[in-house]
């Protein structure tokens, strides 16, 4: 029993890592309608900077500097690339993220190398323990970082202009220009809370238990595509949603694979995209994502 | 014509290949009501997108011409601007947006202007419509296509607009729920808003307005004061049409009391 709490709560802090790079997915989804698959490397970069200056610096400015230049690196991208592509095809521009996210990973995996770097986090491998049950302090600081920063987003989304502006933008580009809203300005903004969003998510994939940043931090980040897919790539709900379930499902298979043996090694691994399948066989447009209806 | 009236000179606006408006100009004076009339593509929401600069939405761009408001050249800006010099677009269809609730797209509306207006502008609103202040937590996507309307015009209105372009506002309502939203816009214009009217309800674009202009097929070919127009021949067969005896006949009370019934035109080209 004790096992299933342990693993039950590794699983919602995992979660919400997740759920806060597959936020800022959601968020430049909605604002400019392209899949950025280059959101990988935005985390990798929020990553790099926080692991190469905190030794210099200390951890929180380094942490600071590393969401900072990530959403620096974001902007960056909108500005250079995306913008230039805007009234394009929204594949076309999915496609052109491709192309910069293996630009910017391959520069980072270069200076990385074969290193693991730690982020120099205060939580080391401290350990709770609540009767029977021990959680680490870095799984906590997760959850409770992730948790403030998304109901921090989620009311500016609600309550400010910005997330007036983004919601029109969203709806319908056009009607928000109309309105005064400017859609450069709105798309800028999605990418650098995007990339900050991934740089604090960056951290925490990297902390105790994991040995630090490496080349394959990256991968990690990936397991937020499922997360976003399956809650609806146009909903913040769904992101939040869809990151908790994969969270959770992974932090189960991982956590039970010896009963799994059967199925062989790294279930842990496959279980996020298998649970994305099967929600999507059920409801192809995520659990809450927008149906696409039209009227001929 | 008036200090800030909007001036439209000369304007030709092309999609590709494709001319559709050539060579148009109009006046929307400060403080009236012009109406623009046509027909399915002659051009007149082409005309209120050149306006708006939002033309780059669909591909197309203005070759020659130009647009201002009082002495400030609209046409180059970026659509913020033209919202914040002081011309918002009700655009055909209503556009509301439909996910966000009532007062979220009210809020929207007053992106634009400048924040220090936004309480008087939808103390304004509210007043204008008292039943978007009732509805003000509800998705606007539930509205009737009546509220989506006054949803739209109120919208516009949060920017505090000089000029108030209209894109079709009767499109899809019923016949009583256009008569209210032309009693809003001769209240609207009544406050102060100068309005350009683009319409197919000629009848009642025509009894709004102080001028009018025919578009076809992207040129100016008629255009005078709106009750001389309403007289017309070639307007009332064409526009009013000829089984539509009521319009008719109120578009000649009109006149009459308008005096002058002059049934000669000031202008015909083309």
């Amino acid at each position: 029993m004790s096992t299933f709490a342990e693993v039950l709560l590794n699983g919602v802090s995992l979660g919400s890592v997740y759920a806060l790079i597959a936020l800022g997915f959601v968020v430049v989804f909605r604002a400019t309608e392209v899949v950025n698959f280059a959101h990988a490397s935005l985390l990798l970069a929020g990553g790099y900077i926080t692991a190469t200056l905190h030794d210099d610096i200390g951890f929180w400015p380094a942490l600071l500097a590393g969401i900072a230049g990530a959403a620096l690196v974001g902007a960056a991208v909108e500005f250079l690339v995306i913008r230039r592509y805007r009234g394009n095809d929204h594949s076309v521009l999915a496609i052109v993220t491709i192309g910069v996210d293996i630009l910017l990973t391959t520069e980072l995996t270069r200076r990385i190398g074969t290193d693991v770097i730690p982020l120099g986090d205060p939580w080391g491998d401290a350990v709770l323990k609540i009767g029977p049950v021990s959680i680490a302090h870095t799984r906590i600081a997760a959850f409770v970082a992730a948790a403030l920063l998304i109901t921090a987003f989620l009311l500016a989304f609600r309550y400010t202009s910005w997330g007036v502006a983004m919601r029109a933008a969203a709806e319908s580009g056009e009607t928000a220009a109309l309105m005064g809203v400017r859609l450069g300005r709105v798309s800028l903004g999605a990418w650098a809370v995007a990339g900050g969003l991934a740089a604090v998510a960056a951290l925490f994939l990297t902390v105790f238990p994991t040995p630090g940043l490496e080349r394959a931090t990256s991968l990690a980040a990936l397991k937020a595509f499922p997360a976003a897919i399956l809650g609806g790539l146009d909903s913040t709900t769904g992101a939040l949603v869809g990151g908790l379930l994969v969270g959770i499902t992974e932090s189960l298979a991982t956590g039970y694979q010896s009963d799994l043996t059967f199925l062989g090694r790294g279930l842990g691994d496959l279980a996020p995209y298998l649970v994305m399948v099967a929600i999507l066989l059920i409801r192809p447009a995520g659990l809450f994502g927008t149906k696409e209806l039209a009227r001929v | 014509m008036g200090g800030s009236g909007l001036v439209v000179r000369d304007l030709s606006v092309g999609y590709g290949p494709v001319r559709a408006v050539r060579r148009v100009s109009l006046e929307v004076p400060e403080g009236a009501v012009v109406t623009v009339l046509g027909s399915n593509g002659a051009g007149k929401s082409t005309l209120l997108r050149a306006v708006s600069r939002t033309l780059s939405f669909h591909g197309g761009a203005i070759t020659e011409g130009s647009v201002s408001l009082g002495d400030r050249r609209l046409d180059g800006l970026a659509p913020d601007r033209v919202v914040a010099a002081g011309v918002s677009q009700v655009p055909e269809g209503r556009r509301v947006f439909a996910r966000m609730t009532v007062a979220d797209n009210l809020r929207a509306g007053a992106l634009g202007a400048a924040r220090s207006g936004r309480a008087a502008a939808l103390a304004r609103v509210h007043e204008l419509f008292p039943v978007l202040a009732e509805r003000s937590g509800q998705r606007a996507g539930l509205l009737s296509g009546g509220e989506q309307q006054m949803l739209a015009v109120a919208r516009a209105l949060m920017a505090a607009p000089k000029v108030l372009l209209l894109d079709e506002p009767s499109l899809g309502l019923a016949p009583l729920m256009a008569q209210r939203i032309a009693d809003t816009v001769r209240e609207i214009n009544a406050q102060g808003t100068s309005v350009l009217l683009v319409e197919q309800n000629a009848a009642l674009a025509l009894r709004l307005a102080t001028r009018a202009y025919v578009l076809e097929v992207g040129e100016v070919t008629l255009s005078g004061p709106a009750d001389e127009l309403a007289a017309s021949d070639e307007v009332r067969r064409r526009y009013l049409g000829v089984v539509d005896e009521d319009a008719v006949a109120e578009a000649d009370a009109d006149a009459e009391r308008a005096g002058g019934v002059r049934r000669t035109l000031t202008r015909w080209r083309g």
